[in-house]
């Protein structure tokens, strides 16, 4: 194990972590810094969509609903509840979780294209509730003011808290480091192998003594227990919520991060999330819209690079590995 | 050996209009290698189908070590203890042969959701065993040699071998083999054959679907033929072979034996 420990792999990793907690430390920019932290919310979204697409192979279009819901759940508990953000955070997690088991139950009995169609559907239907509900969610206005995570307090008289960018930056970043090792726990453990399995051929797996409701509604479960998260994040940290953040732009935007990073890899949904968060908040001025380059980007991956950038850099590697052999 | 392990009772199987398996009665004995053929169409595939919980049955019951399973999920009838193989040689083909092998005793643990996000120490017990009951599986089957090939890159034999591994390490009573020689030359069926004594030696009961007659006569201990869903005769493969019945189904009315 100690061979293990001191790996290439866990070398880089080392160095990306301390990389990511350094940032602050010598990026000034209040921009820059947004833009990471919007990065670390997004991929903390398109890994947990990754564990029910790219793991399990249920293409989930329902992704952005739930982010939606988390958010909005954290935004009113704490704007008319009342709520401190804590167990504001955990009721919104749990609630998405609620509304996901409501969802999943009926919709995962169909396969395919329709899971992907009813799920579709699911999202276009938070929307317009939360759109049209105006008592509760004061609709179209959105939902104004919603504080930062209250400050937590440590023995002998210390405090953490959270109005300065760096400190919202190092919850956002614990938040998406914590995902990212529950997920990685999960798919590299039978638990995962089963996902995996389901995604490999349901019959098969059936045949094997393995539930693929039971199994592809845990997946869900808990893949929108993170969306959920990262919701609340989101609206803790803009402070403002409007109908649009459930919308299905949302859903198909962490696809395409899944997409174009590589599906069903780890580091896939980091990478897609992170470039294109990255190139869309920097193209913000610019008037192209948004989907529609997303549109062409998509059926350019899909053509030329059908695993993504991680899957064209493994046959890279590959392909000059062999030529190392010859 | 004479105890009864699966009772066909009176079973009947519509498709609509059609009857694919009409009021079928049979058992298979602890034991013993057990052998369905019948002409194309003949329902065997359906019956597989109907005993492992893949189609509801329309009449009758199926019985397994007493006690009924008729019409229960395709995954409960597998941790009871009956798996089977599928007729297109079905593996998890995007993953290694020793992958493929590891979560198909994933039945038999529990990989609670708490114990595998904190690392408990029974998880981990449970992944070991797995993966230890994959690799006496794999020397079993004889593709140890191949255990880090993706599985959808293994010559056809291999495939068929991976797949009767696969049900073998769902640690089952009942072994049902759709076409386990179906798509291999002569060589290789031989292979297969005595693999498939191999795990009849280990107690493991088998009920297998065959055209080759070398395979669906020689190794069985008793032979149900089918057609058109309706059981013709029943019986050790001698005796059925010369029954006029049978010729008559596969050769038509007019051959004389």
């Amino acid at each position: 194990m100690a061979g293990k420990l001191f790996s290439f792999k866990n070398l880089i990793i080392l160095l990306l972590l301390i990389f990511a907690f350094t940032i602050p430390c010598w990026v000034t920019s209040r921009f820059i810094l947004h833009i990471v932290i919007m990065c670390c919310i997004w991929a903390m979204a398109a890994t947990s969509m990754n564990l029910m697409m790219g793991y399990t192979g249920q293409i989930n279009l329902a992704h952005g609903a739930f982010f939606g819901i988390g958010a909005y759940s954290a935004g009113l508990l704490i704007l008319k509840v009342g709520m401190n953000f804590w167990p504001a955070l955990i009721l919104a997690c749990i609630i998405t979780v609620f509304v996901g088991l409501i969802i999943g139950l009926p919709a995962l009995r169909t396969r395919g294209s329709y899971f992907a169609i009813g799920t579709m559907c699911f999202n276009v239907i938070v929307t317009v509730i939360i759109d049209s509900w105006e008592d509760l969610t004061e609709g179209a206005r959105g939902l104004l003011g919603i504080p930062r995570p209250a400050p937590i307090s440590l023995p002998f008289g210390m405090e953490i808290t959270f109005t300065s960018m760096p400190a919202m930056y190092y919850l956002v970043l614990t938040s998406l480091l914590l995902t990212i090792w529950i997920i990685y726990r999960i798919v590299h453990s039978m638990l995962g192998r089963t996902f995996i399995a389901i995604k490999g051929n349901e019959e098969l797996s059936e045949s094997l003594g393995i539930s693929a409701m039971r199994t592809k509604l845990l997946s869900f479960l808990i893949s929108t227990f993170f969306a959920g998260w990262a919701g609340v994040l989101y609206a803790s940290y803009i402070g403002f919520l409007s109908p649009e953040i459930s919308d299905y732009h949302v859903t198909f935007e962490l696809l395409i991060f899944c997409m174009i990073g590589g599906l069903g890899t780890m580091v896939g949904p980091l990478i897609g999330a992170i470039i294109l968060t990255i190139i869309s908040e920097l193209l913000h001025g610019i008037a192209i819209p948004r989907m529609v380059a997303y549109g062409f980007l998509l059926v350019i991956i899909t053509i030329f690079l059908p695993g993504g950038i991680t899957g064209g850099i493994k046959m890279l590697w590959l392909r000059w590995n062999r030529k190392g052999e010859q | 050996m004479n105890e009864m392990l699966l009772e066909v009772k009176d079973v009947s199987k519509d498709f609509g209009g059609l009857r694919a398996i009409d009021h079928l009665d049979f058992q298979i004995r602890e034991g013993e290698i057990f052998s369905i053929i019948g002409p194309n169409g003949s329902g065997k595939t359906t019956l597989f189908n109907v005993i492992t919980g893949f189609h509801p049955v329309t009449k009758g019951k199926v019985i397994f070590q007493g006690e009924d399973i008729t019409n229960l999920k395709p995954f409960t009838i597998a941790r009871k203890g009956i798996t089977r193989t599928f007729q297109l040689t079905t593996v998890f083909t995007g993953e290694t042969t020793l992958d493929n092998l590891i979560v198909g005793h994933r039945l038999r643990i529990k990989a609670g959701l708490w114990g595998t996000v904190m690392g408990s120490r029974y998880t981990r017990s449970e992944e070991k065993r797995c993966r230890e009951k994959a690799e006496e599986v794999l020397e079993f089957i004889g593709l140890t040699r191949l255990k880090n090939v993706t599985a959808g890159n293994l010559p056809q034999e291999a495939q068929k071998r991976l797949s009767i591994g696969l049900a073998l390490t769902t640690d089952p009573r009942l072994l049902l083999l759709d076409e386990p020689t179906g798509g291999v030359n002569f060589k290789e069926t031989s292979g297969l054959i005595s693999l498939i004594e191999k795990i009849r030696d280990q107690k493991i009961t088998i009920c297998l679907i065959e055209h080759k007659m070398k395979v669906a006569m020689d190794l069985p201990d008793r032979v149900l033929v089918l057609n058109y869903g309706r059981k013709i005769t029943e019986g050790v493969p001698m005796d059925v072979s010369k029954d006029q019945r049978v010729i008559e189904a596969y050769l038509g009315k007019n051959y004389n034996a």
